[in-house]
């Protein structure tokens, strides 16, 4: 491509922009943030008179792009100079990246036959540093199994409480004897070392005494949440092939052992002699992965163990505490919840479910147990701050540890403005596959308020990040790179799925002892002061129309609008163009509007959500993480935007026109429905013909839309788009077409002809006068025609003259030609649907003929009106409708129907003289029955020849959208074929 | 941002250490120490196979077991 583009090196700049059209938005260069420029070009000298002049670059201080590197083709060497914007990268920065081009280039020279990605980018010594960043002391553990440790513990702490479950205790002497039975019953039943044993339980008291059995025999447990749709818990058993399923009620598998059936007494309480390893797995949970089935991830017993022994410097846990046991055992965070406190002689809280998942209850048993270490994802936690912001007392807890989910800083700040730091916030980044915890992050108020990323700390000492790119090689800080996870506490690998084992967990290519990394699929990058920073899923990097979207940064701009408490922002696609950004919040009291205000001011326009949609509750995952597959569907409402004045209802034409889109609204911006800069000027044109008025194209570029356009437009006032002649299109020296008003007195109507024209031709409205100012009515039709008359050769002197009549002005517009001819002039006429005679339309006097019409000029019947026809009914009316003419003031709209009234009858007054013009004349087809259906031939008198064609609609309708199209199309044609000048 | 093992139609190989466990690698990289090549450069599909048929217990062998 790069190659390619050379073909194209003539086509100026301005062009470029205009067909890629980026998105606009004052913070950056529309097109490109990067520039590099070499100046191969001899050096400038300057002659003045025999005068030697030197020529010296002076620094303006600004920087037009984010970074832009001069190359300065000098005698011996090539120098550079760097230009960077210092509000998005610092000296520091800019100095290293500096020092790597060199060194790259360096490379380069010496070898030019290597491969891109192979290049040099890490400065000397760097390698070492980001390889070594997270393991000061590289730290192995001794080898223990989980079984043996408990069996330790319940030495130890032999009368202390294991586990509690409602009003149901456990201590450990009695925990470990009814775990030892069930072993024994295993055992006895054929349960071998190394086979597993399948659970599909709810979380209570033998849930953990199940587990413990299973281990005790040697064999590994395969956890499977009840709540699990039917086809997960099939493939699951499929897959591990369990000896035994442990269930707590009848659960329609096969080799089903319901625990409550086990006559305890008649099996023996002691441990169990097995050949069991620090190797041997204790576990199999299965994850399930963006696509595909579930993955078994399987876990020895040494994995628990060091992770235990590797955290213990900066948690010593200890049997003083007590642990809450809230997540479902089928996700590796119950591994951290049961281990974390059985492996210590500390306590044990079986939460129920239906208490996790009601945040007030969980709250207050936390309240009442004393609990002291509390592990949540974020996502609950979120929750709990709210029921403990409204809770009296002060928990016990000294420990809340985070997981599962990036976590945001900003929501902490309740927590800390109500507890202080009493309690230590940790944050924890791992997975399930390098068993449980990869990373530690201890925050602080402090620590929370000056960052604002999820930073997730430092490994653990027996593991190892790397940061890579794609060539698996280290990115330095700043870079985002993907996560591999290297040391002693990966799995061994997925059950039954060596392929994807062998592409997951991958050779190290940092370590000589043949030991593997783990691929995480996550993205993070060094911070310049160590930390590590996560950034998001690989597979869920959002590009939306090109720009990268930072779900986070919404999620925080909304939490900055008053009275939003939760939010949770998703990317949905609804087609390979369409991905819209969907944000759900709760809230009191939300005011759209002003929310998407306050955002704007923010966020850039690309990350503006599309939709603002309230919800009573975060739904979350068995596992407590959010729940974005049952967030609710947005309910768009699409409201055709009408415009609300007769300038928004001009500016609308001339939008609509010019983007060639019938369907904009007034609330549409400019450039996000295909304009652009050439586009752009366009418009500006039009607008000074129309209106003329003068707008900048940054003028619109802060108001797109018709709307805001309009309103800073204010200094214009209602009686332009009120005046005789209404420049709909101003095209100098073109083919012209003059419109004359309806009954109404009006133009606008025609403004729907516009798009449908050839841009070519003109336009122009003859509007009533007296409508803008009070003014002398003409007596007659013909005075009314000769006044026109003027107004158009004042715009175009010669014939042949195009004129066309709706209504009223079909008649006006022959009475023209009749005039017109008379001095000389050929003229065309387009009539729709007048009659020589003026027909009574029912019997109706004056005034409500009067009424009818001014409402048919905003395309409403009269049968709208509430109660009697008078001006204030016919206002509400309007005003309901959302017509343009709802926004005239009072007296103008009287004027207007008194000169709608003096219209009517000149016309009934008015004898209709013959003239040679053509006629093409459009019908209405659709009648009312008290009309009697007029046959347009009638005109045959008074002209030369007429064509008559049919629109399906009725008489009032006939300016509305469809008909005007079908009308405006078949004008087009009639133009084209008449071979009109500047026709193309 | 994209991850080498993802791309279907790249050249890979196989490599197995001393635990008997193996790994899938790209071609263009060098082998880590305690890492031997057991089979390739192939496609993905064919290290695949090779892997499935091969690697039969995910338990890492220990010497002196």
């Amino acid at each position: 491509m790069n190659q390619q583009a050379y073909n194209y090196d003539f086509i100026p700049f301005d062009q470029v922009v205009e067909r890629v059209n980026p998105r606009r938005t004052t913070s950056k260069n529309p097109l490109f943030q990067m520039m590099l420029t070499m100046q191969n070009t001899p050096p400038l000298t300057f002659e003045v008179q025999r005068q030697v002049a030197t020529v010296r670059l002076l620094q303006t201080n600004t920087a037009k792009v984010e970074l832009a590197l001069e190359f300065d083709w000098q005698p011996d060497q090539l120098a550079v100079i760097a230009e960077y914007d210092t509000s998005k990268f610092t000296f520091a920065v800019m100095n290293d990246l500096l020092q790597r081009f060199e060194q790259l280039l360096t490379s380069v020279t010496k070898e030019a036959a290597q491969s891109v990605q192979v290049l040099p980018i890490l400065l000397p010594g760097e390698k070492r540093k980001l390889c070594k960043q997270s393991t000061p002391n590289e730290q192995h553990f001794s080898r223990e199994t989980i079984v043996t440790r408990f069996e330790r513990m319940a030495m130890k702490h032999a009368t202390r409480m294991a586990v509690k479950d409602g009003e149901e205790t456990m201590t450990y002497r009695a925990l470990n004897e009814r775990a030892n039975q069930l072993a024994h019953y295993l055992r006895a039943n054929g349960v071998q070392e190394r086979d597993k044993v399948a659970l599909i339980m709810d979380r209570h008291m033998d849930m953990i005494v199940s587990i413990l059995a299973v281990l005790k025999v040697g064999a590994t447990y395969v956890p499977i949440d009840p709540q699990y749709p039917d086809e997960r818990v099939q493939y699951i058993l499929e897959t591990a092939q369990p000896r035994w399923t442990l269930v707590d009620q009848p659960r329609g598998k096969e080799k089903e052992v319901l625990v409550s059936n086990i006559v305890w007494h008649e099996w023996p309480t002691t441990n169990l002699h097995v050949a069991l390893l620090p190797e041997d797995a204790a576990y199999i949970i299965f994850t399930s992965g963006s696509t595909g089935k579930p993955k078994g991830v399987v876990i020895p017993h040494n994995n628990v163990h060091r992770l235990l022994r590797a955290t213990d410097h900066w948690f010593h846990f200890d049997e003083t505490d007590c642990w809450t046991f809230f997540h479902s055992y089928a996700f590796d965070f119950s591994i951290w919840e049961i281990w974390g406190a059985l492996l210590t002689g500390a306590q044990l809280l079986i939460v129920p479910f239906e208490v996790s998942r009601t945040p007030q209850a969980f709250h207050a048993l936390v309240l009442e147990e004393g609990v002291t270490i509390l592990n949540q994802t974020p996502s609950a936690f979120y929750q709990f701050i709210e029921a403990d912001q409204e809770a009296m007392k002060q928990t016990n807890l000294r420990c809340i540890i985070f997981g599962g989910e990036a976590l945001s800083f900003e929501r902490l700040k309740k927590w800390y403005a109500k507890n202080g730091e009493k309690t230590e916030l940790i944050n924890m980044y791992g997975i399930t596959e390098t068993t449980v915890h990869v990373s530690y992050q201890r925050l602080s108020e402090a620590f929370i308020t000056e960052h604002e990323a999820s930073l997730i700390g430092e490994a653990i000492p027996d593991l190892e990040i790397y940061v890579l790119d794609s060539s698996l090689q280290p990115v330095p800080a700043g870079v985002t790179g993907e996560m591999y996870v290297a040391g002693d506490g990966l799995a061994q690998g997925y059950l039954g799925r060596m392929a994807l084992t062998a592409e997951r967990f991958i050779a190290n290519p940092f370590k000589e002892d043949g030991s593997r990394m783990y691929r995480t699929g996550d993205l993070a990058k060094w911070t310049s002061d160590g930390n590590l920073a996560y950034i998001g899923r690989i597979d869920h990097q959002v590009k939306i129309r090109g720009f990268r979207i930072e779900l986070e940064e919404i999620e925080r701009a909304l939490l900055r609008v008053d009275r939003i408490r939760e939010v949770a922002v998703i990317t949905k696609k609804y087609s390979e163009d369409d991905v819209r950004i969907l944000a759900y919040v709760i809230a009191d009291d939300l005011d759209q509007t002003m929310t998407m205000q306050q955002l704007a001011k923010t966020l850039p326009n690309y990350m503006m959500p599309n939709a603002l949609i309230q919800i009573d509750v975060m739904p979350l995952t068995a596992n407590g993480k959010l729940n974005k597959a049952a967030l609710p569907e947005p309910v768009y409402n699409t409201t055709h935007d009408h415009p609300t004045n007769p300038t928004e209802e001009v500016m609308l034409q001339l939008f609509r026109t010019i983007l060639n889109n019938e369907s904009i609204g007034i609330h549409d911006s400019f450039f996000e429905v295909g304009g652009h800069s050439l586009l752009a000027v366009q418009l500006i044109t039009q607008i000074k013909q129309t209106f003329d008025l003068e707008l900048a194209i940054g003028h619109l570029f802060e108001a797109p839309t018709v709307h805001t356009l309009c309103e800073s437009m204010k200094d214009l006032d209602e009686t332009s788009s009120l005046q005789t002649l209404l420049p709909l299109r101003e095209t100098k020296h073109a083919d012209t077409l003059f419109c004359v008003h309806p009954a109404g007195g009006l133009s606008w109507c025609y403004a729907g002809l516009m798009q449908h024209l050839p841009q070519q031709m003109a336009l122009y409205g003859l509007q009533a006068v007296g409508i803008a100012e009070q003014a002398v009515l003409p007596k007659t039709l013909g005075e009314m025609a000769t006044q026109y008359v003027t107004e158009i050769r004042k715009v175009q002197p010669f014939g042949p003259y195009e004129l066309l009549g709706w209504s009223l002005g079909g008649n006006v517009v022959q009475e023209m030609a009749v005039q017109l001819e008379e001095v000389g002039e050929e003229v065309h006429l387009i009539i729709l649907d007048a009659f020589p005679v003026h027909h009574k339309l029912g019997n109706q006097t004056l005034e409500e003929e009067a009424v009818e019409a001014l409402l048919a000029l905003g395309g409403l019947d009269v049968s709208l009106v509430e109660g009697e026809a008078t001006l204030p009914n016919v206002m509400a009316v309007l005003k309901k409708e959302g017509s343009a003419l709802a926004s005239l003031s009072e007296d103008t709209l009287q004027r207007l129907l008194t000169t709608y009234m003096n219209s009517i009858t000149l016309l009934r007054t008015h004898v209709p003289r013959p003239c040679s013009a053509s006629i093409l004349f459009y019908a209405s087809t659709i009648i009312p029955e008290w009309f009697e259906k007029v046959d347009p031939h009638i005109w045959q008198a008074y002209c030369k020849e007429i064509t008559i064609e049919s629109i399906a609609c009725r008489h009032k309708d006939m300016c509305q959208p469809e008909p005007i199209k079908e009308i405006g199309l078949q004008v087009a044609h009639y133009f084209k074929n008449k071979g009109l000048k500047n026709f193309v | 941002m994209y991850n080498p093992f993802e791309q279907t139609d790249a050249t890979f190989i196989v490599l197995r250490n001393e635990q008997q466990q193996f790994s899938l690698w790209p071609s263009y990289v060098p082998i880590p120490g305690g890492w031997t090549s057991q089979f390739g450069p192939s496609s993905k599909d064919a290290c695949n196979d090779y892997i499935e048929t091969n690697w039969t217990d995910l338990r890492p062998y220990v010497p002196n077991e």
